[in-house]
């Protein structure tokens, strides 16, 4: 018994002076969109908005769904305004569009987005940077996502909205 | 009897049409807050916290409680991007600025704000136009009001504050 405890106790002192390797893996980065990044997409899917006379509430949030810019159209209804930022919350929590959630819930493939309180309404994309979601950016109103999706590939060249292997 | 029921009906047509002459209308106009100038009164507050190196978050909405405009400037809490609408959403509901409806919270003249679950902190600031509230800005963290006040006058104009 004396024997086992005196392991037990070697072993812990091992672990407990294992120096802590922080490089590999105590902590990692997250790219994220920028305050400016994420204004300049509102702007650039503003004049895409303006050119293709659509009225629409823009939305752009980081990573963790905190929104970072959001700018409503004159013109637009009320929905428009709220549902940009839920789309767009709801695109970076499944890394995906809002309208392939859409499918999916609507085929009864996957109903948890509505379960859980999502929004898989069609009109929101993840920003897709090197493979890693970096925010997520949402049209309410408007002709679906192919404002976000023009303003990303403005804004960001190089940028994707699907995620490998998704 | 021909000429007393004549009476009557000129009568009940004259009060008829007095009263709808002077009947409230049915339809009414109320002032907002511009998409525009939404966006003009954050470039402001924005560029204001820029020159004291404060990172904040802030929120515009129109008269109906809609937000119109938000901007988190580089650096801004969670907590910022959280609370600056609710600032704001005090601030249309009370038609006062945050900062003074937290004084009469803090010295418990009147509690109602936290009963029903509002957010009486510094911050938030109605914009008013002709005595009629047509939007609130709403702005986190440090010196909140101060920002969205400096927005306010500068884009709409000193009396828009309360």
């Amino acid at each position: 018994m004396r024997a086992r405890i005196l392991v037990f106790a070697a072993a812990c002192a091992a672990v407990a002076a294992q120096p802590l390797r922080a490089a590999e893996g105590a902590l990692g980065e997250q790219k994220t969109i920028t305050s400016t990044g994420a204004r300049a997409l509102v702007d650039s899917c503003l004049a895409y908005a303006q050119r293709n006379n659509q009225a629409v509430g823009i939305a752009v949030v980081d990573p963790y769904g905190n929104l970072i810019d959001y700018h409503t159209m004159s013109g637009t209804n009320v929905i428009a305004g709220e549902s940009a930022i839920l789309k767009a919350k709801t695109a970076v929590r499944w890394w995906r569009s809002t309208e392939e959630l859409n499918a999916r819930v609507l085929g009864e493939q996957n109903v948890a987005p509505v379960w859980i309180g999502d929004f898989p309404q069609r009109g929101a994309v993840p920003i897709v940077v090197g493979g890693v979601v970096v925010g997520g950016m949402g049209i309410g109103g408007g002709g679906g996502d192919d404002c976000a999706k023009a303003a990303i590939a403005a804004v960001l060249p190089g940028a994707t909205t699907t995620v490998l292997g998704q | 009897m021909i000429r007393i029921a004549a009476f009557t009906l000129m009568f009940v047509c004259s009060a008829s049409m007095a009263l709808a002459a002077g009947a409230p209308p049915m339809i009414k106009d109320i002032k907002t807050v511009s998409s525009a100038a939404a966006r003009r009164m954050v470039d402001v507050c924005s560029t204001w916290a820029e020159g004291k190196n404060l990172a904040l978050a802030m929120v515009v909405y129109d008269a109906s409680g809609n937000m119109l405009e938000f901007h988190a400037m580089e650096g801004a809490t969670e907590s910022a991007i959280a609370t600056a609408p609710l600032k704001a959403k005090t601030a249309l509901r009370w038609r006062r600025a945050t900062i003074d409806v937290n004084k009469t919270v803090a010295s418990g003249e009147n509690l109602a704000p936290l009963w029903i679950g509002d957010f009486p902190m510094a911050g938030g600031v109605p914009i008013m136009a002709g005595g009629q509230v047509a939007g609130a800005m709403g702005v986190s963290s440090a010196d909140g009001d101060a920002c969205a006040k400096a927005a306010i006058e500068s884009v709409v104009g000193r009396a828009a504050i309360p």
